[in-house]
């Protein structure tokens, strides 16, 4: 019975029952060597040994002796604690087998007389001797149980991990997300307390926490956020936050990804049990992958809002695109080209041809500082003022002043916009016009056979409030003339030795092409440009120009 | 996914979960649903009949973690009954058998929140 059976608890047990039973000894124990501490244990005892169960000694297998089948306590004595040398146990019988030392079974005297009868010495030898293979084996079977244990606790590891990850890549979510990760690790771990604590926005936030109470200051999280092991147990720190304390979170877990951390905190186990080094590598990975997926729920999120941006800025773009005349008009004898290319979705760079009835034709071009959104809102308010203004024949440089004060109330003191605008009357064929701080054009004067910049007007609009009146200045056209108004996107473009583009090119060009079409003077210009800047446009491009048939 | 039910039911003051499919991170929302609901309605004495759930995970005991402790402070409880040897493992692999009441039958938990002075 013994032999079959693979429990050790039972083999000690029914050892030491078939012992006392059979010698009449009032007292026995077995002392056994724990295989993991390597300490020796009371397995069993039987009798007022005074042995408590939970006696452990230290013991070294090397100073154990084991040759003898038995010894008495004054040969052994030495290696002894002083619990079991006062227990009146008087021989301690070997318990090993071929190849390893089990431990000793100890006896008291016989009842009444000292000394045992030689036979029956002999048959506890030759018991124990079957005893340790039984016990043996039994240890065998538990240490294989426990191992299968351990390796079904790694499993269920293993599973729960596949569980959570499967869940989170299909997850966009992130409270979902989160409650998840709450119950995977409450469930894992078994504990009721937890938080875990991760930098969103600059700040540092708990991002989900189970059963805490109180507040947490934000020194107290960076505190936490900043320790230094990759894990540690609350226990082993100098000066540990009040709220870990009071909450009674005793383990702390850190997981990194780049330069983000995120720390884990967990309470002790419902029951009791101790955080193993297995342990903490499953809070690890089950940390780092939580703090991916909430991550990339970050990332999710402004990618949309990024896509939204987007689609707002084409939106935008189509609209700004409206603001620009088409088809553009083009009254004889006038043959006329415009192009825009804003360096963004939409720019601040305007122009405009308006023929509000047959007697007038209006051209502007215009520039607003900045680029993008804000430079594109600017632009859009100055196309609908020219839309208004220009059908009502009003003085031009007058209105240029009121333009300006309506400019400079509704930007921010370093918003600017050249502008230039002309107005020609179909008849005369007088071009009166008005510069407003821009980039004067450049007009061919077909007659004159010379160049000519347009520069009469005044200040930038939007800088001041209007003090000194706008000037106009006037042009009598006649037939081959050509006037190019265009941005600093042309002027300004640069070459890989930072150098200009220029004004000066542009007259030169001008000069050079003037009797070609407006449309092949344009394109002209622009391949220069773009061969000068190697494409590398800085700033919106736009140009405007017009050539009298 | 996962397939995963709940059916409700009520023997005098205990609730009755009876869980059917597998209970894991993809469900186990679904069962914490069912449990805060039972809480605002001020039931706090539940009996979770596993008989026809097949598959539990981790994240599926987590909900009885999260809400046993609030439960005994206002005098309820869950009972866990009727396990699979197979879920039944994963409740005591992970420590639970020392927290919670895990019977055979449902007849014994509604018993013992009956008579709980005759339980153990």
């Amino acid at each position: 019975m013994l032999i079959e059976s693979h429990d050790p608890d039972f083999v000690t047990n029914n050892l030491l029952l078939i012992v006392m039973g059979k010698l009449l000894t009032p007292k026995a124990a077995i002392l056994l060597r724990d295989e993991k501490s390597g300490e020796m244990y009371v397995a069993s005892s039987k009798g007022r040994t005074g042995l408590a169960p939970d006696v452990r000694f230290h013991c070294p297998p090397e100073n154990c002796p084991v040759d003898k089948p038995v010894y008495e306590i004054d040969e052994i004595c030495d290696i002894m604690p002083e619990a079991v040398r006062e227990s009146g146990l008087k021989l301690f019988f070997t318990i090993r087998t071929s190849t390893e030392h089990l431990g000793y079974l100890c006896i008291a005297p016989k009842i009444g007389k000292g000394h045992y009868p030689a036979e029956e010495l002999n048959f506890i030898e030759n018991l124990v001797i079957i005893s340790a293979v039984a016990l043996s084996n039994s240890m065998l079977v538990s240490r294989l149980k426990s191992a299968n244990r351990e390796l079904d606790q790694k499993v269920q590891e293993l599973n729960t991990l596949f569980d959570i990850s499967r869940e989170f890549n299909a997850m966009v979510d992130r409270s979902q997300m989160l409650n998840v990760f709450r119950f995977t690790l409450m469930g894992q771990m078994f504990v009721r307390r937890f938080f875990f604590l991760m930098r969103m926005e600059g700040k540092p936030q708990i991002v989900i926490q189970h059963g805490l109470k109180g507040q947490v200051s934000n020194e107290a999280k960076e505190q936490i956020l900043n320790m230094d092991a990759e894990y540690l147990e609350v226990s082993a720190m100098d000066n540990p936050p009040e709220f870990l304390v009071q909450n009674e979170i005793i383990a702390l877990v850190r997981v990194s990804f780049q330069d983000e951390r995120a720390v884990l905190g967990i309470s002790k186990r419902a029951n009791n049990e101790s955080y193993t080094r297995s342990d903490y590598n499953f809070l690890i990975s089950l940390g780092n992958l939580a703090f991916l997926s909430i991550q990339k729920t970050f990332l999710l999120e402004s990618r949309i809002e990024k896509e939204r941006m987007e689609e707002e800025l084409t939106i935008a773009r189509t609209i700004q695109n409206m603001l620009f005349p088409s088809p553009i008009p083009k009254p004889k004898p006038f043959d006329i080209a415009a192009i825009n290319v804003p360096s963004r979705q939409v720019g601040g760079d305007y122009y405009d041809v308006l023929c509000a009835d047959e007697k007038q034709l209006y051209l502007a071009i215009a520039d607003v500082t900045g680029k993008g959104i804000p430079a594109s809102l600017l632009m859009a308010n100055l196309q609908a003022m020219l839309h208004v203004l220009s059908p009502l024949d009003l003085d031009l440089a007058a209105t240029t002043g009121k333009i300006n004060n309506i400019i400079y109330k509704n930007t921010p003191i370093d918003k600017f916009i050249s502008f230039f605008w002309g107005r020609i009357d179909l008849e005369s064929m007088v071009f009166e016009y008005c510069n407003a701080g821009h980039n004067p054009p450049v007009l061919w004067n077909a007659e004159k056979s010379s160049i000519e910049h347009l520069s009469t007007g005044g200040m930038l609009l939007g800088a001041l409030e209007t003090m000194m009146p706008y000037e106009s200045g006037t042009v009598h056209l006649n037939r081959g003339d050509v006037v190019i108004m265009f941005t600093d996107g042309i002027s300004e473009a640069m070459n890989e030795q930072d150098e200009e583009f220029g004004e000066e090119r542009i007259a030169e060009l001008l000069e050079e092409h003037h009797q070609k079409t407006a449309g092949e003077i344009q394109r002209i210009i622009l391949d220069e440009v773009k061969a000068f800047c190697k494409g590398n446009y800085g700033d919106d491009i736009t140009m405007l120009l017009f050539k009298v048939d | 996914m996962s397939q995963f039910d709940i059916y409700k039911r009520q023997h005098q003051s205990v609730e009755i979960l009876e869980l059917n499919g597998e209970l894991d991170a993809h469900t186990a929302p679904v069962l914490e649903q069912h449990i805060t609901k039972l809480i605002e309605s001020e039931k706090y004495q539940i009996v979770v009949n596993f008989s026809s759930l097949e598959y539990i995970s981790s994240a599926g005991l987590g909900v009885f973690m999260a809400y046993i402790e609030d439960l005994r402070e206002r005098g309820g409880d869950i009972k866990l009954t009727n396990m699979k040897e197979n879920v039944y493992n994963v409740f005591d692999l992970l420590g639970f058998p020392t927290l919670y009441d895990i019977l055979d039958e449902e007849s014994q938990a509604i018993k013992r929140f009956q008579n709980p002075s005759e339980s153990e």
